[in-house]
């Protein structure tokens, strides 16, 4: 008959295997919430950089070549539709709402090939100018942001929305 | 008989800390990069492109000229709903001639501001513009 118990049975081992088990989990719990963040991070982070890349060359420039409007979609390498900051070209944005049949290659011209993209041209009364890109579905995270311009001299406002292919 | 070197419990209850402050480190330094800062841009972007239209559409000049400020109300009423702002315009004596703040705004402690000059009627004015979000 023993008289003392195995080092298994001590009190002091298994309260060691609680933490040890505890450390565990704790470990594999933590290294999926992070890898989590980091993955959404990254992916917002990208998302965002295409964004804001898309709304410097759509907003602030004549797109290149300049007389891009004119050119066959192959020898465009950006767009804009600007004349200056915010001053529409009407001929760059006819061209433009004209693209729409070429959505796919005309998202790669604009730097945002691996997204969607959405884009309403209304007035200040909300009537709506022009609508460029597919239609989002409700249930999707999406980038959003307004943009004002001035066309043929009045505010019209570009209703723009980003998300995830 | 000795323990081995695994089970030792002041080395799992070390582990158990490191881990723990790992945890509380990591949630720190991940709580630095939030989307505060693609806000900031957001709102930086919102105010050029505010002012901007505001000048080169004329309505600076119309609301000099014709001493209202409805048209810029009616712009700055139609602007991005989650973002408030307050426009103030200053002749080149410092002299307030006019603010006109969005509707439904109350001025909070994280707000942005944005200056932008303009020239009317060869005398110097400047437009302040204060954005924050709702």
């Amino acid at each position: 008959m023993l008289t003392h118990k195995g080092q298994f049975f001590t009190l002091e081992y298994l309260f060691s295997v609680i933490i040890f088990l505890a450390v565990i989990v704790l470990f594999i719990g933590l290294n999926s919430t992070t890898s989590s963040i980091i993955n959404t991070t990254d992916s917002h982070k990208s998302i965002h950089n295409s964004f804001n890349n898309f709304l410097d060359i759509f907003c602030l420039s004549k797109g290149f070549p300049e007389n891009w409007e004119y050119l066959d979609l192959n020898s465009i390498e950006s767009i804009g539709i600007v004349k200056n900051n915010y001053i529409i070209d009407q001929n760059k944005y006819l061209k433009f709402l004209d693209l729409n049949s070429q959505y796919e290659e005309v998202k790669e011209k604009i730097g945002l090939g691996k997204y969607e993209l959405y884009i309403v041209f209304k007035d200040l009364d909300n009537h709506v100018l022009g609508k460029w890109g597919i239609v989002p579905d409700n249930n999707v995270e999406k980038i959003k942001t307004e943009r004002y311009f001035i066309y043929d001299n009045n505010i019209i406002v570009a209703n723009i929305r980003v998300w995830q292919r | 008989m000795k323990k081995g070197f695994i089970v030792l419990l002041d080395v799992l209850v070390a582990l158990l800390v490191s881990f723990l402050l790992f945890a509380i480190i990591s949630q720190y330094v991940f709580n630095v990069y939030t989307f505060d800062n693609y806000k900031y841009v957001n709102i930086i972007g919102y105010e050029t492109n505010v002012l901007t239209v505001l000048e080169k559409s004329n309505l600076f000049y119309d609301a000099l000229e014709n001493n209202t400020t409805n048209n810029i109300r009616h712009f700055l009423n139609r602007t991005n709903k989650n973002v408030c702002a307050e426009l103030t315009v200053y002749d080149s004596s410092d002299n307030l001639l006019f603010t006109v703040r969005k509707q439904n705004c109350q001025l909070t402690d994280s707000y942005n501001v944005m200056y932008r000059s303009f020239i009317y009627n060869n005398n110097f004015y400047l437009a302040k513009l204060v954005a924050w979000y709702k």
